[in-house]
């Protein structure tokens, strides 16, 4: 037999060898399997629920002489690193009921995990609906059994539980988008689909970390929900890397996390942030935006305003930007040219119509050797909507606006 | 949007013993640290309908290449238990190439499974 037949006659062996083992495994699954013996594993059952308050929850199995720590965490944690709730003491029963509180963290969440851990090494998890009228449905996903253990050396590859119906499709994950990194400075981001009304921690970290265990930057109040654009400084014991982590976390169990390089060249467009200062740059005046156009429109920028720091010496001409592109609801884009040297913008959105004069403020960029660059910054959650938006950046002596379609 | 080359690996394993991973990323640590050796044993960390596709032909190529993964590490991630989702943007290293992929996971009975794998 040729050496190929060979292999291949292995390869089939390991192929059929493979579906036959998967399809054993695909049977167990199909029929619920547990490993071990059920009937000597704690479990539990939940009894009733009292929203945002209370759940009563009653146990089999548990041995009579151990003391549990009883934890809730959000909903697909499996209550690990949950927030203690209470205890189950050691009595002469192995069954027993009883009530815990939902702690504060996780008022308002629809569904809430909840643990049990011996030091002996008994576990058993659950979950409920933090709903009275669904506490007790004896169909759809209400209760699950936790998958317990006893403590012992075997290791056993458990399925996973018993299969159900893909659940019907219960929204869109929240997540981030990072467009501009002022280097050791700030980070700017913009969330997607958040969900309203939490209370996100932001925290920065080491690269690869997820931003676990960072350092706390500020928070984030999602408010409305949705589009939420925010600045966050970078640590200054981080200032100096080229690469680091951020991470949003709430008590309900959102949670993103992304990464970003520590320089001004990083961001969601190719051409985000990047500050190229062109010091002989020729000041050119763009086209006078047309109110209606259905594209970007670059428009003119006006000269000096009124003074609360003076000219820059040796500087000539008038700051001036357009509209590179926008992400709607996000971010925009601008190129601007012909800035003046050493000095501080605020980047500000308004209503259209207002030339940004007031506006939100965004951030602030530093025209560095002055010349051209161009940027990325979010769009405010309260502009997050709108057709139409002013944009303006002014140092208090120069100032240059323009507007964009959010779309 | 991530597109540099990670410069760190992560082949630590996030749970011991027969405790089933808390977290989307734990999951993802074990099936990865399990998948190249063992896809049956890795099969717990799919979900039931992930599984019920697979043959012997695609259940050994839920990657981008086979063999041992020289490491991985987790570069993006976003997850709300309420809609009972999450996706993990992953970077492996093979031992010729590396490689983005997306792991989507949901929550099945409480556990969270990954339930696709796309490579970018």
């Amino acid at each position: 037999m040729a050496l190929s037949n060979i292999g291949n006659f292995i390869s089939q062996k390991k192929a059929i060898r493979t579906l036959v083992i998967l399809s054993i495994v695909l049977v167990m699954l199909l029929a619920g399997f547990t490993p071990g013996s059920a009937a000597s594993f704690p479990s539990t059952t939940i009894v009733s629920v009292n929203k945002d308050v209370s759940v009563t929850i009653s146990g089999i199995n548990f041995p009579a002489d151990q003391t549990f720590t009883v934890r809730m965490g959000a909903f697909g944690t499996l209550g690990v690193g949950g927030t203690v709730v209470g205890t189950k003491e050691p009595s002469s029963s192995t069954s027993f009921t009883a009530t815990y509180n939902i702690p504060a963290s996780l008022v308002g969440a629809s569904k809430i995990a909840i643990r049990f851990d011996s030091p002996q090494g008994y576990y058993a998890y659950d979950f409920f609906i933090n709903n009275p009228s669904a506490a007790t449905a004896t169909t759809g996903p209400t209760k699950t059994p936790g998958p317990t253990k006893t403590p012992g050396p075997t290791n056993t590859p458990g399925p996973s539980p018993t299969p159900k119906p893909t659940s019907a499709y219960k929204g869109p994950i929240p997540t981030i988008n990072i467009v501009g990194v002022q280097k050791g400075t700030s980070v700017s981001i913009v969330t997607k689909d958040y969900p309203a009304g939490q209370t996100f921690t932001v925290r920065i970290g080491e690269y690869g970390t997820l931003g676990i265990g960072g350092t706390v930057v500020g928070t984030l109040n999602s408010g409305a929900g949705g589009a939420i654009a925010q600045i966050f400084s970078i640590p200054a014991a981080l200032a100096d890397r080229a690469k680091l982590s951020i991470r949003l976390d709430s008590p309900l169990g959102y949670y993103s996390y992304d990464w970003f390089n520590n320089d001004a060249s990083f961001g969601t467009s190719s051409a985000t942030a990047t500050m190229t200062a062109t010091p002989g740059a020729t000041p050119t005046l763009a086209p006078t935006a047309t109110p209606g156009g259905p594209t970007l429109t670059p428009t003119i920028m006006p000269t000096a305003g009124p003074t609360t720091t003076g000219p820059v010496a040796g500087y000539v001409g008038i700051p001036t930007f357009s509209i590179s592109s926008v992400v709607k609801d996000q971010s925009v884009t601008i190129s601007a040219v012909n800035f003046p040297p050493g000095q501080v913008f605020t980047v500000r959105m308004g209503a259209f119509g207002t030339m940004g004069v007031g506006g939100t403020t965004i951030t602030t960029v530093n025209s560095g050797a002055g010349g051209s660059f161009t940027a990325t910054y979010p769009i405010p959650a309260a502009l997050a909507g709108g057709s139409r938006i002013a944009i303006r950046l002014e140092t208090g002596y120069y100032y240059a606006y323009n507007w964009f379609w959010n779309n | 949007m991530v597109t540099n080359t990670p410069a760190a690996i992560d082949v630590t394993p996030a749970v011991s013993d027969n405790k089933y991973p808390s977290t989307p990323e734990e999951v993802i640590r074990s099936f990865l640290i399990a998948y190249p050796t063992d896809p049956v044993y890795a099969v717990q960390y799919l979900s039931p309908s992930l599984v019920s596709k697979l043959d012997a032909s695609s259940v050994s190529k839920l990657l981008p290449a086979s063999g041992e993964i020289a490491g991985f590490i987790i570069e993006k991630g976003d997850t709300s238990a309420e809609s009972e989702k999450s996706e993990i943007l992953t970077n492996i290293a093979f031992q010729s190439m590396s490689s983005e992929v997306q792991f989507n996971l949901e929550i099945v009975d409480g556990r969270w499974v990954i339930d696709q794998i796309v490579t970018k």
